[in-house]
């Protein structure tokens, strides 16, 4: 497989002669091209996250570590030829790991104190108004982390935020503080962005057909002061990343599926559901109980003035609604249409102007739904209608 | 079952199938550590799809080469019908060695 490069080989990852000697043994080229790249993509991670030493040492061990089975999958496709040399690298190897356990017992023993840290590049947000500690890390000279033993803080200047020396710090209201920290000679000045958040309002439904581009998770941070919050500190979750990813607050539809995304900023949470439906031409003929593809799908609404369509149901329990056409991330706005169910179908709230959702119990086949122009205005109704089906047993 | 499977074959191959176009080394190791707690070596992942693809269960092609990688492309992965058939083989061949095992039962309580 001929792969294409763009930057010199040379400074193609922190361990060049790796690479060398991988091809000197036989290992296919293909194969350490994908390698070292998902090594160098993790470590260019890695350097900005923990540091470049740490990332060093990471890179190095995962090379270590990937060397014998990059070693014996050559061995099992070199000429007998080769086998002499792959033996002789994989003696070589187990000398190298030897030596590097040696060395890694002999650097186990942490150093003292060479830095502290906090935060995130010494800055650190604060969303809560009850009191936190600070989070502070005390490295040594190789960039391992130790306990906290005895760092002290003292407020220096800006917003008047309470800080005890051990670092409890207490945020009441919207502003900046410097704070220094200081652990014998070392010493440090910490930025504090207090942001204390009394709610957060989200979308408990988050809807995407399949191909929508990824959209922001529509929430509302309120400060205190009862202000929008944008600086944040975040925790987020997916539970299925097979049907959502997240890319920071975006939300990127992969499958069809539902899935819940948690989201919590200092003591305050929240959670919200994801939708993914597959588009699909029509709502006719659909089997969920047998297909699963067919649990989740949309059907596409492009309905002129006095236009209507009709579509049959499947059997079960299942959410209907009408999903606006989106354009960057935010729907189009245009009426929306007016849904009417016939035959053996019971669904809550009764479908009439104004409701776009309603939850349906299909007891048997031969149920429809009619989709219409509401008629209030020229403009077309532009959408998907959207079929969430469950499975139920008894009913 | 026509081919056999290992168990971090079988995981790896889930995990292509499960990624989908976003399959290739990097995310598949990521998946099988999110999802296993084990933390497979990069040469580990990648000679497992290596024998995979010899077995015609995976096809793979590159991406562009990238900066941040270096300058080394993506070897993405993809399930061919031979790796959707083993899937399905693995799934029933598990179903019928579970088949009638009571979690429940005093010997496994």
């Amino acid at each position: 497989m001929k792969v294409p490069r763009v930057v010199d080989r040379a400074a193609s990852g922190p361990l060049p002669w790796f690479e060398r000697m991988m091809l000197a043994v036989g290992v296919d080229r293909a194969l350490i091209d994908a390698a070292l790249g998902d090594l160098n993509e993790e470590h260019a991670a890695r350097v900005a996250e923990d540091g470049p030493r740490a990332a060093h040492r990471w890179y190095v061990r995962e090379a270590l570590r990937s060397t014998p089975h990059l070693v014996l999958s050559a061995a099992c496709r070199v000429d007998s030829r080769r086998r002499l040399l792959v033996a002789v690298a994989i003696l070589a190897g187990v000398v190298v790991t030897v030596l590097f356990l040696a060395l890694q017992w002999r650097s186990a023993e942490l150093g003292p104190p060479a830095r502290i840290v906090a935060g995130v590049r010494d800055t650190v947000v604060v969303n809560q108004v009850q009191p936190m500690a600070l989070p502070m890390r005390v490295l040594d000279s190789a960039g391992r982390m130790l306990a906290d033993s005895g760092v002290r803080y003292t407020w220096m200047s800006g917003a008047p935020v309470t800080i005890s020396a051990r670092g409890a710090v207490e945020c009441r209201e919207r502003g900046d503080a410097r704070v220094r920290a200081t652990l014998g000679e070392l010493s440090t000045v910490v930025a504090l962005l207090c942001r204390p958040l009394s709610k957060i309002n989200a979308m408990i439904w988050n809807d995407f057909v399949l191909g929508d581009p990824s959209r922001e998770l529509p929430a509302e941070f309120i400060g205190t002061d009862g202000e929008p919050v944008t600086l944040l500190m975040a925790r987020v979750t997916v539970n299925d990343s097979s049907v959502a990813t997240l890319d920071g607050l975006r939300i990127r539809p992969r499958r069809p599926g539902k899935t819940y995304l948690s989201l919590a900023v200092g003591k305050q949470s929240t959670g919200a559901a994801i939708r993914v439906f597959a588009p699909v031409s029509t709502l006719n003929g659909l089997l969920p109980e047998q297909r699963p593809q067919d649990r989740y799908v949309a059907a596409k609404v492009h309905l002129a003035s006095q236009q209507s369509i009709r579509w049959t149901l499947p059997v079960g329990l299942f959410s209907l609604q009408f999903l606006p056409e989106q354009q960057s991330g935010a729907a189009l706005g245009g009426p929306a249409p007016l849904l009417t169910v016939a035959g053996p179908i019971m669904c809550l709230p009764r479908p009439r102007p104004g409701v776009y959702t309603t939850r349906c119990l299909a007891r048997g086949p031969g149920s429809t739904v009619l989709v219409a122009h509401p008629g209030s205005t020229e403009r077309a109704v532009r959408g998907a209608l959207a079929l969430d089906w469950e499975r139920v047993r008894d009913y | 079952m026509s081919q056999t499977l290992g168990t971090l074959e079988l995981a790896a191959l889930l995990a292509v199938a499960r990624l989908g176009e976003d399959a290739y080394g990097l995310s598949i190791r990521r998946d099988l550590a999110a999802r296993t707690g084990r933390d497979h070596s990069v040469g580990a992942i990648y000679t497992t799809l290596q024998r995979l693809e010899d077995k015609g269960m995976v096809a793979s092609h590159v991406s562009a080469p990238t900066p941040v990688r270096g300058g080394r492309s993506r070897r993405h992965f993809t399930v061919t019908g031979v790796g959707a058939q083993a899937l399905r083989d693995a799934q029933r061949h598990a179903a019928s060695v579970w088949s009638g095992v009571n979690m429940r039962g005093p010997e496994l309580a």
